[in-house]
């Protein structure tokens, strides 16, 4: 009787375990070709560039295969931090066999959602990521020094933000991916740095003309490894 | 058993009476609009109201424990800040602009005179973070009231748990201040049928709705949107308003058209609070550079009585929303 019972607690497992597939997105940022190690400290070792915050908001998260979108996660807004290894990796459920050939996201967090009322978890204003003089959210953050820089103490502080038109700073990036258990994703800083002249651009912190071409700037960073 | 019964039908009912008679949102007369503000997908609660009146009048949201949101926000000056041009925060610091008085604001689309935030939910970030107001962080506050055991209390009967987070601390503040419903000036009561003007008060209605209602639309005295008042900008602020929000050129000295209601009680006027007397505010418009009203001083003393029907003395004396005890 019990063991009958025990049996029908696995049952579901049984039957319906192997009806999902996984793929899990890992993120990968790159500074000087190599991993990012985030300078804590602040602009410590001389004459070299340093990143110490990259942090944004991941929505609107699509696989397609060709223009047909096949997969959607709904109303999840992620908040991905290069401090929290944890927020570097997505894991997704799938339904098994699915055939998908694109990877598409917002970079921001949606201008529906960003002109609604307060939400939690990672869209919750402690987490630094919400204007405060004004309303929206910051959908990207990079900071950090640089020797070509002529702001205070050289650093450089790029805060990507508004959600509405004219300057709308929320970006869809699309990338070619196959089918795999796990994909990683380069975030190319080194791609930025070269597209940006620090000793002129070195401040964003509000939405307008440089902002929207900073986000631009900011989506050509991702690519597949 | 039958005691028991009779018990589970009153209880039954005591909840059934006490659905009907709360609707989810506010109580406001028959000729005002519908509320902008969404109570059907966010209802009210009365724990939650409590504890953002509670939050609303303590020095604790600030860094150095001395401002609280009600010290620029009185409520016996209708959530103004009477006899201050500009508002004052921690460590006596003078700010930019005049407080806005706060009531009806469940029809508001836009908070700030340049309607810097959208949402009543995220707009206290902005006093809370401003260095010469409140010179904290919705962080720090988190910090603060998860180590103060009353608040976890009043957190745990609001949310169903003593976690405090971000959004709970923005949901409570919201839904006290969305109960600030200023409705019954003598003017509400003479739309209802129940009061009628004087003849100096029906010649300054009529004069009101010819020059002022565009802007000042009733029964709100406001559309909510924002317009260039003619005022010259004064050199030791260089506010330019909604401009400083949008970056666009044409939103130069745009500022929101506030409500006209509790006048009597939120003085001094205009964004930068420059006149201290409404007779200067009617004068102001009677002699501007750009569209100059023709409106006499007599007929600006009659638009002046009419304004004063827009007092509300029960929402400014209403203990339901003054300092919690």
């Amino acid at each position: 009787m019990y063991r009958g019972l025990l049996w029908l607690c696995f049952l579901p497992s049984l039957l319906f375990g192997q009806r999902t597939d996984s793929l899990r997105i890992d993120f990968r940022p790159l500074l000087n070709g190599v991993a990012l190690e985030l300078e804590e400290e602040g602009g410590a070792s001389a004459g070299a560039r340093e990143v110490e915050v990259l942090r944004f908001y991941l929505s609107e998260l699509q696989l397609l295969e060709g223009e047909e979108v096949v997969f959607a996660e709904e109303d999840h807004h992620h908040l991905i931090d290069a401090a929290q290894v944890a927020s570097l990796q997505l894991p997704l459920t799938l339904p098994p066999g699915l055939r998908y050939d694109g990877l598409r996201f917002t970079l921001g967090v949606d201008s529906l959602t960003a002109a609604s009322g307060v939400f939690g978890g990672d869209l919750d204003p402690t987490n630094g990521m919400y204007w405060t003089w004004r309303s929206g959210y910051i959908n990207f953050k990079l900071e950090g020094t640089s020797p070509d820089c002529p702001a205070r103490k050289q650093r450089f502080q790029f805060h990507v933000g508004g959600f509405q038109a004219p300057f709308n700073s929320e970006r869809r990036v699309t990338l070619a991916i196959k089918p795999a258990r796990s994909i990683s994703i380069i975030i190319d800083l080194d791609s930025f740095f070269a597209a940006t002249d620090l000793s002129q651009q070195y401040q964003v912190m509000s939405p307008g003309e440089l902002s929207m071409k900073v986000a631009d700037r900011l989506t050509r960073m991702f690519r597949v490894e | 058993m039958r005691q028991g019964v009779i018990l589970l039908v009153v209880v039954m009912m005591s909840g059934l009476a006490f659905t009907l008679s709360s609707p989810p949102g506010i109580a406001y007369p028959d000729h005002f609009p519908t509320t902008a503000y969404d109570f059907r997908a966010h209802p009210l609660d009365s724990a939650k109201v409590q504890l953002g009146r509670r939050l609303f009048y303590d020095e604790i949201l600030s860094a150095d424990g001395t401002i609280s949101c009600a010290s620029c926000h009185s409520p016996y000056n209708a959530f103004a800040h009477t006899d201050h041009d500009l508002s004052h925060g921690i460590n006596d610091q003078i700010g930019t602009r005049n407080a806005p008085a706060l009531f009806n604001l469940a029809w508001s689309t836009s908070f700030h005179h340049d309607g810097a935030h959208h949402s009543i939910e995220l707009q206290p970030l902005a006093p809370i973070s401003h260095p010469a107001e409140m010179g904290s962080s919705i962080g720090d506050i988190v910090r603060r009231l998860s180590e103060h055991a009353q608040y976890r209390q009043a957190f745990s009967e609001s949310f169903g748990d003593s976690l405090v987070t971000g959004e709970r601390v923005l949901k409570a503040l919201a839904q006290f201040q969305l109960t600030l419903v200023s409705a019954g000036a003598k003017y509400d009561r003479v739309q209802a049928g129940k009061d009628t003007f004087s003849v100096q008060e029906q010649k300054g209605y009529q004069l009101f709705q010819t020059y002022c209602n565009d802007c000042h639309f009733e029964p709100l005295f406001t559309t909510g949107g924002f317009a260039r008042n003619g005022l010259r900008v004064d050199t030791t602020l260089n506010d330019f308003g909604r401009m400083m929000i949008t970056a666009l050129p044409e939103d130069s000295l745009l500022f929101k058209i506030p409500s006209l209601r509790n006048l009597s009680y939120t003085h001094p006027y205009m964004h930068d609070g420059r006149f201290r007397k409404l007779r200067q505010v009617l004068k102001h418009y009677a002699s501007r550079d750009v569209r100059p009203m023709p409106i006499s001083a007599n007929e600006q003393s009659d638009i002046v009585a009419f304004l004063l029907t827009l007092d509300d003395r029960d929402f400014v004396f209403n203990r339901n929303h003054g300092f919690p005890h």
